[in-house]
């Protein structure tokens, strides 16, 4: 009987934590529970490089001149006007991609049915940046009090799900978002959002299935 | 994979994307990749209700070809991508996992 009464009491406690937790959500739909939402970027500054370093090989990429290791350059395909692949004989590969603004699905007829994430930022450039810096601590600020900046930081719910780590590189006239992946299932382990003042509003993301810091550091201060 | 599951993959990632494939690109990677893709552009929109939720969650491509595809082709094969534009563009690792997949990489 003890016994039986204890469980009840258990259930009933657990029960009313749930409904406590839940409770919120009636006036508030923005519950950050994810680790996921307080990611928050390092900023590194670019150092750009003076001279080439040794076996690397310069590739155009679409517009922007940048070196990566010889190791990584055993083919370069022009997969599609805006696609560019570089293969190594290992299988390795960085997939090059540009891709125009389209501020994330909001530059048509979607942006009626969406008026408050749509309305939280000017271009690509300036969600990623607000994606990768904001964090639920910032939305009570006056600066970031209105809804569509708690759809951005919802959204890193989505976005870095997947994702072990963060990192936003600043230089003149060049800022990247990088992403490292986490989830074994993929093939794409590091992504780089790549938006250069010299070829604006178009952007490049590069995605690679392997990771190699000295190969990123090496294109991060050679793009131009 | 049969021929029919790669056309099928094929037309489902021409509706989603507006990105047009050959049905022998498709191999069962991309195709898994797909399913993983669209069970999260399905939670993200309310316009995608009417495809049925995978039953684990690691959907693949027996829940594409059995499941999903009819109700894509019924439903959403007439430019009604805009009504997940803004889904697909937070899913967009998961597109560029399944381009690089569909390279056999």
């Amino acid at each position: 009987m003890f016994v039986v009464l204890c469980i009840v009491l258990g259930a009933g406690h657990s029960m009313g934590e749930d409904e406590k937790a839940f409770e919120a959500y009636r006036f508030n739909p923005f519950q950050f529970p994810y680790p996921e939402y307080s990611y928050k970027a390092d900023i590194v500054a670019i150092s750009h490089l003076n001279q080439a370093p040794k076996d690397t090989t310069s590739i155009d990429c679409f517009g922007i001149s940048a070196l990566f290791p010889k190791k990584y350059v055993d083919q370069v395909d022009k997969k599609s006007p805006s696609r560019l692949v570089i293969r190594s004989k290992n299988n390795q590969a960085i997939m090059i991609n540009r891709e125009k603004d389209q501020r994330m699905g909001c530059s048509d007829e979607s942006e009626k049915n969406n008026k408050d994430f749509c309305s939280a930022f000017t271009s690509t450039e300036d969600f990623y940046n607000k994606l990768f810096t904001l964090t639920p601590d910032d939305l009570a600020k006056d600066t970031y009090a209105s809804t569509g900046f708690a759809w951005i930081v919802h959204r890193k719910g989505i976005m870095f799900q997947r994702v072990s780590d963060v990192k936003i590189y600043k230089g003149k006239g060049l800022t990247i978002y990088r992403t490292d992946l986490k989830d074994p299932d993929m093939s794409i382990k590091t992504e780089l959002i790549v938006f250069p003042e010299s070829i604006k509003p178009d952007f490049l993301i590069l995605s690679m299935n392997f990771k190699d810091n000295d190969l990123i550091e090496t294109f991060i201060s050679s793009a131009k | 994979m049969t021929f029919d599951d790669k056309r099928k993959c094929s037309e489902i990632w021409e509706m989603l994307t507006g990105e047009h494939t050959q049905p022998n690109d498709w191999n069962p990677e991309a195709a898994d990749a797909l399913a993983t893709m669209l069970a999260e552009v399905r939670q993200c929109s309310s316009a995608m209700s009417f495809v049925p939720k995978p039953s684990s969650s690691r959907p693949g491509l027996g829940w594409i070809v059995i499941y999903v595809y009819n109700v894509f082709k019924n439903r959403y094969a007439t430019n009604k991508g805009q009504l997940f534009k803004i889904c697909i563009s937070s899913s967009g690792q998961l597109k560029r996992d399944v381009e690089m997949k569909l390279m056999g990489l």
